[in-house]
């Protein structure tokens, strides 16, 4: 129980640090982290597959991906930075704290029926059945999670008519809150 | 046409997004090609299905394995509906972007993201697994993050992050309802749940009630429900037009009104739970008055569609907390009239902005001496969403104030008749703003500055054309849609998942 709070402790201190800190280098070794704690208590619920998943792709593959995407970026100057800060940290902070009441409200409305086994208990299927025959739709829409994935970064990374290359259309705009929205329009 | 093909659905979009890459390097214009086949393909054969599930009432897709846990598809009148409105206007929307999006480029990106949000649109209707139908939500809702972005502007990015955060938070919320019906019932398969949770397997009303509110509040989110709807206000303005009007049109209701019904109505059976239905109604009358009131003080043309998209969604809202049948016919049919009246303001409001370059209602004016099609189709959007006949929204906005008045009358509890009168009063405020924007944008002199604006070209003005007419054509051909499409569907929700 102690080293499950422990562990509770690091994943929800290391998403915190993941959002708050500037440094994108950091926050991403904070989401490992926490990735990493989290792997730790599938194992202990006796989920290796989960638990393997989570080690390989959560604090592996992400974190390369991540670091790689990190290497494309330009740091921001301080003074542009300063100004978002405030909804960076505020927003992050009010949905974890609304994320933890409403999952200890769980804990305390539902203890005596979440420590009863359900008495349906499924019937046992190989990991390779389950993920291969009985769930691939599963399968199919994570392939769409990550195909968005993909087309976000290639899409917010552009040159082509994005903020860090040259616009199709240079005419000047005024930058009025109700102009300065979604497009490079004239 | 074999049953398996309601894989389509999903399949058909993610294998178009996963070609565009290659497609779009080819040749220009290939990509809206492949974009706009993918769209149309849908559309048809959602039509096709019509006829099916009329005669069989619905058709399921069931993988391999034990019932308790093999993931089931399943179209039935409620999905069929949803599945044509999502296709429909997705279909108008990007036939505008074909020319709204050059400016932007990297169109087949665009186009990519735009076919896996409907995919996961399409997924969240037909799944009846609730961890297929978690999935589906993410992929729908990683693409919009990316899409609301996708100008690169401060305001976009900003727009997107807070999205991003708070549909999170809301996402974690459904993971957590859904672990904790699983914990209960050893199932994920909707039909198996509803069985089980009707025979008290989850502690009973207070176990139930628990599980309602995490749902509920997971989807008030989805849907920016007052006091959700602190995304929205930024998300809908700062997206490219035409995502804004998918987003607004039928992400929605897909994310949200959908799943919310289904889960509560079909899965749950919050029928049992009048103190959920009492809070349904009170967060939709909410929306209504705090949206429309908002809505009215606003001079950004595309914040004043998004807050009027808050007041609309509580509409809805508030006819499923009514949870009578008639008040389901009310809600499914302002489903469908919000999603082509809204998406028709918002590809306005853009054909406004491409021309003006502002979105500022005060800086506009007279507007419609040289852009007649963009201000004829905004005021027939204005009129099918403010409830004037014979548009669209005068019946589904009346037949959900008559189902709060009946229910009023057969319970005798006197909050119904309140919640009507105010929901006719606000419909008179949502008139009102409406009137504001047309006499602002459209009406009166015409200024100097926009002498020279032009009206928009054939593939902009084309699905405006088709929406304005689809909100006039949707009310005339209300007592059709009605036996066709929305009685079936709104017979789905008055019982448990029968299969």
């Amino acid at each position: 129980m102690t080293l499950h709070m422990v562990l509770l402790a690091v994943i929800v201190l290391g998403a915190l640090l993941a959002v708050l800190l500037t440094d994108l280098l950091r926050a991403t070794i904070s989401l490992a982290l926490a990735s990493v704690a989290l792997s730790i208590i599938f194992f202990q619920f006796g989920v290796p597959y989960a638990a393997a998943f989570e080690l390989s792709v959560g604090a592996g593959l992400v974190m390369v991906l991540l670091v790689s995407a990190i290497g494309l970026t330009r740091r921001t100057p301080p003074e542009q930075e300063e100004r978002g800060k405030s909804l960076v940290v505020i927003i992050p902070i009010l949905a974890l704290i609304a994320v933890a009441v409403i999952d200890i409200a769980a804990f305390v409305t539902l203890n005596s029926q979440l420590r009863t086994p359900s008495p349906y208990a499924l019937t046992p299927t190989s990991f390779s059945e389950t993920l291969w025959q009985i769930r691939w739709v599963d399968i199919l829409a994570q392939l769409g999670i990550v195909l968005a994935g993909v087309f976000a970064v290639l899409a917010l990374f552009r040159k082509e008519g994005g903020l860090t290359g040259t616009p199709r259309d240079e005419s000047p705009r005024d930058e009025s809150p109700a102009d300065s929205e979604d497009s490079l329009e004239s | 046409m074999s049953v398996t093909s309601i894989l389509i659905f999903v399949f058909l979009p993610i294998a178009g997004a996963a070609l565009m890459p290659v497609i779009g390097k080819t040749k220009e214009g290939l990509a809206d090609v492949l974009a706009l086949a993918v769209a149309a393909g849908l559309l048809a054969i959602g039509i096709t299905y019509i006829g099916q599930v009329r005669d069989y009432g619905s058709i399921s897709f069931q993988l391999p394995g034990t019932l308790p846990f093999a993931q089931t598809l399943y179209l039935d009148s409620l999905s069929l509906l949803l599945l044509l409105v999502i296709s429909t206007v997705t279909l108008f929307a990007l036939i505008y972007s074909v020319e709204y999006m050059k400016t932007y480029g990297s169109k087949a990106r665009y186009y990519a993201l735009f076919l896996l949000m409907i995919a996961g649109m399409n997924g969240i209707v037909l799944s009846h697994d609730l961890f297929g139908l978690y999935v589906f939500l993410e992929v729908a809702a990683c693409s919009s993050y990316a899409l609301v972005a996708f100008g690169l502007r401060k305001p976009g990015l900003e727009a997107a992050f807070k999205y991003l955060l708070l549909s999170s938070a809301a996402s974690a919320l459904l993971l957590l309802g859904i672990a904790l019906v699983y914990s209960q019932t050893g199932s994920l398969d909707m039909k198996t749940v509803s069985d089980m949770l009707a025979a008290g397997v989850a502690g009973g009303n207070r176990g139930l009630l628990f599980i309602s509110t995490l749902f509920l509040v997971t989807f008030c989110f989805k849907m920016a429900i007052v006091p959700f709807h602190a995304w929205l206000p930024d998300a809908y303005p700062s997206a490219p037009t035409p995502v804004s009007a998918a987003m607004a049109g039928v992400l929605s209701k897909a994310a949200g009104v959908y799943v919310m019904a289904r889960i509560l109505y079909n899965v749950i059976g919050i029928q049992s739970l009048p103190r959920v239905g009492q809070a349904l109604m009170a967060l939709g009358v909410l929306s209504i008055v705090i949206g429309s009131i908002l809505a009215l003080v606003q001079t950004d043309y595309k914040r004043l569609l998004a807050y009027s998209s808050v007041a609309q969604l509580g509409y809805i809202v508030l006819a499923l907390g009514i949870g009578t049948p008639l008040a389901f016919v009310g809600a499914l049919y302002h489903v469908v009239n919000h999603a082509t009246s809204k998406s028709l303001l918002f590809l306005s409001a853009g054909a406004a902005q491409r021309a003006t370059g502002t979105r500022d209602l005060n800086r506009m004016g007279g507007l419609g001496k040289r852009m007649p099609v963009t201000a004829t189709c905004s005021v027939f959007g204005s009129m099918a969403i403010s409830g004037v006949p014979p548009f669209n929204g005068f019946f589904s906005k009346a037949i959900i104030v008559i189902a709060a008045v009946s229910a009023g009358m057969a319970t005798g509890n006197p909050v119904y008749f309140v919640y009507a009168l105010i929901a006719v009063l606000m419909s008179l405020l949502t008139l009102a703003y409406f009137l504001k924007v047309q006499r602002k944008a459209f009406f009166g002199l015409l200024k100097d500055e926009f002498a020279k604006v032009k009206e928009v070209g054939f593939a902009m003005s084309f699905p405006m054309v088709a929406l304005a007419l689809l909100c006039l054509g949707l009310g005339i051909s209300f007592p059709w849609l009605y036996t066709l499409l929305l009685r079936p569907a709104g017979t789905v929700l008055t019982s448990l998942l029968v299969r």
